[in-house]
């Protein structure tokens, strides 16, 4: 199953944040809580970790990209409680 | 039935108060032995004790916040302010804390048992901070109720009924009719309803509002409009917080004309509230704009405090304006 | 003679100022760093029970201040605060206390919650203000609140419950209650004029609270030396007339032990105490917050080494009532509840839209139900607009 990580709003009312380090590549499977990338905010500097376990299957933005919060940051295929 | 003024109506509700439920406690600056700076506590330290009728120190914030630490183990608090003036250090604990203590908590906790007790209003050549109304500070904020008796009847049953109230109340006292208010008083215990205006006068022409030491004001120029052959409707509004729009809209239905009287300055006062919610409900039935007749959006003055003050004349005068439009 | 002025008068005859070095306030400690007691330390009564109950507690804030921060990260709950470096601090105070005591705290006292027994499911529900909430998800997360462990609703404006603690004990004395509050706020919020207020009245008024400030160095991004120059907040406690104490907050059996001696006096003289807990805010102030943009590595580094979970555990290896694989396997398993627990109250609905206007008075008021009722005729008509509450209500 796909689904798309929507970038949250991570400090009361940012809209948006640049994104400073890619953690992960497309294509690679990935656990649950396992740290995906780094964005900077103008309060904070956060290390987002994925929900689910899966696949990587595409990444929204390029690192210094300026990713828009409430849009999808990166998408996933899936594994059904699958632990590397 | 004893004949009684404000003060000694307010201070018999205190007195029966405390003597029904131990759970009573008055307390604020100078409200101890002395009895208070208008004496509204006199005699209850002594009948009740230190422990129950206290000074505290110099600090509306410490009392509202001591009152609110009181009133969430289950006592009733029956908290002074000195002046209404000197409210504005506990506005954080009272718009913060007291209002929203039931809802924040889901009612794991409330403050229901508190009183804030706080005489208000001019006509005393108090000037900025001795004449002050803050009443519209506080209806802005839910969770609260605010009452504001006109006569020592009323200022007895709505201080009871206030503290028997599982809501938190403020209980504005006219401090210009403290004396000056003289009535029959039945001498048991009785409570009057929060949140039900009163019509005192009936009347066909105009409906005329107001509330606390307005009434007396208000009556003189209905008086007056009398005379010129206008029949008013006059009512006591008595609670703020919840306001009983029904009554008010009942009268304007059938008058077709509002003049709302009150002593706070005129921008952002209560009076607007009134106002919007009743064009709203009685539209087609309105036969004039509604006129408010308010202090002037200015601090209280000293010397020229006659010509600030919403009197019977200016009240007068919005009635005729009112009622030939 | 009498004293009107309440003062004691020394009459010198020769001007010299007075100043804050002439008050000398200690810090108890009583383990050191590797678990052993400092020579004449006194260690206070504690039964295996308790004492592991108490490294539990420690453990459990540990690990789900870990996960919320994640979760919070991946905007699973909107917001969440840590209590890193002061666990001790708060379960050591909350481990002296009786069941009928009253706590009233600031927001980063889970440690003290947790130990009262509010359960993960609790936790959880508040943290995703679902209808299980007990606080009706009106508040933020963490604003945690349980009348029947006597845990006072946390608000989100500091120092407000400082003479609400003051008049709250005063009510417990009247009532002749064999029970005290504990009142927990920052070196922050002791800066507002309720601290002021809240302790002299406590004073005065002869109120049986525990005043227990937990100094972490830093009000967000203010340090300490930017809040106040006097050596403290202990020293204010003096001013007040009131005993102090100042304990450090790393050392859980030190604040155990300065608590329970605070809370036999308070009991027995109907007096406030004050205790202050030195301790460092690892953390972050919230998740809103970065403390890179205003302390360095170093200093963080040169501070987690004053972990009160390691110590403690140091002192329990010591006394034989820990075992070190049992500790891992349990950390491990407490990790997949709490991870379980998330997962069951992230699912679980809001609050249903009569409880918009529940509880803003006893009674909702005919002008509240009538705007219920505009709001509820608004939804039905944009059902799609208000998918928590469209479709759930009559």
């Amino acid at each position: 199953m796909k689904l798309d990580f929507i970038l949250p709003d991570i400090g009361e009312g940012i809209v948006e944040c640049e994104i400073v380090e890619w953690l992960v590549k497309e294509g690679e499977l990935i656990n649950e809580d396992q740290p995906v990338c780094d964005v900077m905010t103008d309060k904070a500097l956060v290390q987002i970790p994925a929900v689910h376990s899966g696949v990587v299957s595409k990444l929204y933005y390029a690192k210094g990209d300026i990713a828009k919060v409430h849009a999808p940051l990166f998408e996933m295929h899936l594994t059904v409680d699958t632990r590397i | 039935m004893a004949k009684m003024n404000m003060l000694q109506a307010i201070n018999n509700a205190l007195d029966l108060a405390m003597a029904k439920d131990d759970g009573v406690v008055c307390f604020g600056e100078d409200v101890g032995h002395f009895g208070g700076v208008f004496r509204a506590t006199s005699k209850l330290q002594e009948k009740y004790g230190k422990a129950r009728c206290f000074n505290t120190p110099l600090t509306e914030q410490g009392i509202a916040g001591f009152a609110n630490g009181m009133a969430s183990q289950g006592m009733k608090p029956v908290a002074e302010i000195q002046f209404a003036d000197y409210i504005f250090p506990a506005f954080d604990q009272i718009v913060n804390e007291t209002a929203k203590f039931r809802y924040r908590s889901g009612n794991e906790f409330n403050v229901g048992g508190l009183v804030f007790r706080t005489p208000y209003g001019g006509g005393i050549a108090g000037g900025h901070y001795h004449s002050q109304s803050p009443e519209a500070y506080f209806a802005h904020t839910p969770g609260l109720k605010i009452v504001v008796p006109r006569d020592p009847h009323q200022a007895k049953g709505l201080l009871l009924a206030a503290i028997a109230c599982p809501d938190p109340v403020i209980f504005f006292e006219p401090k210009k009719l403290y004396r000056a208010s003289i009535g029959e008083v039945p001498e048991e215990y009785y409570e009057l309803p929060i949140g039900k205006a009163e019509v005192l006068q009936q009347g066909k022409d105009v409906t005329v509002l107001a509330w606390g030491a307005q009434m007396e004001i208000v009556q003189k120029a209905v008086d007056m409009a009398a005379e010129q052959g206008v029949s008013c409707e006059v009512i006591d509004l008595r609670s703020i917080l919840p306001w009983d729009a029904d009554t008010v809209a009942d009268s304007v239905k059938k008058t077709g004309r509002l003049v709302i009287n009150h002593e706070a300055p005129l921008t952002g006062g209560f009076a607007g509230e009134i106002a919007a919610t009743i064009q709203k409900m009685c539209f087609l039935h309105l036969e004039s704009p509604i006129e408010r007749v308010c202090g002037l959006d200015t601090p209280y003055p000293l010397a020229l405090e006659k010509e600030y003050v919403a009197d019977h004349l200016k009240t007068f005068e919005a009635i005729m304006r009112s009622v030939n439009f | 003679m009498t004293n009107p002025n309440n003062a004691t008068i020394t009459t010198v005859h020769r001007a010299a100022f007075t100043a804050g070095d002439a008050l000398k306030i200690p810090t108890l400690r009583i383990l050191k760093d590797d678990g052993n007691l400092y020579d004449g330390a006194e260690l206070p009564t504690l039964d295996q029970a308790t004492a592991l109950k108490m490294y539990d507690t420690m453990v459990f804030t540990r690990v789900l201040d870990e996960r919320m921060l994640a979760a919070q990260r991946q905007g699973r709950i909107s917001f969440y605060m840590q209590c890193l470096g002061e666990e001790g601090a708060t379960v050591g105070s909350a481990a002296a206390l009786t069941e009928q005591d009253m706590i009233m705290a600031q927001y980063r006292e889970q440690g003290a919650l947790r130990y009262r027994g509010f359960s993960l499911e609790q936790f959880m529900n508040q943290l995703f203000s679902n209808e299980l909430d007990l606080g009706k998800g009106r508040q933020m997360p963490v604003h945690y609140g349980s009348q029947a462990i006597n845990y006072m609703t946390i608000s989100s404006p500091l120092g407000t419950q400082i003479p609400q603690a003051s008049g709250y004990a005063y009510a417990q004395k009247l009532r002749g209650l064999d029970a005290i509050t504990l009142c927990y706020f920052g070196e922050g919020a002791a800066s507002e004029g309720d601290f002021h207020a809240g302790m002299n009245m406590a004073a005065v008024h002869k109120a049986p609270v525990i005043f227990f400030c937990r100094n972490n160095g830093y009000a967000i991004s203010t340090p300490a030396n930017e809040q106040f120059v006097g050596d403290g907040i202990a020293c204010r406690g003096v001013g007040y007339g009131m005993k102090t104490l100042r304990v450090d907050g790393a050392d859980i059996l030190a604040v155990y032990q300065a608590t329970k001696m605070a809370r036999e006096y308070a009991l027995a003289h109907h007096e406030p105490v004050l205790i202050e807990s030195i301790a460092y805010r690892l953390g972050a102030h919230s998740s809103s917050d970065d403390p890179s943009g205003y302390r360095s590595k170093e200093e963080e580094a040169l501070w987690r080494k004053n972990d009160p979970i390691a110590r403690f555990k140091a002192w329990l290896l010591r006394q034989g009532w820990l075992d070190e694989a049992a500790d891992k396997a349990k950390t491990e398993q407490l990790r997949v509840d709490i991870l379980d627990a998330l997962k069951v109250a992230e699912k679980v609905a809001k609050p249903g839209i009569e409880h918009l206007i529940s509880d803003v008075y006893a009674e909702p008021i005919p002008a509240l139900q009538q705007q219920l009722d505009e709001l509820k005729q608004h939804i039905r008509k944009y059902p799609d607009a208000y998918p928590i509450t469209a479709g759930r209500f009559e």
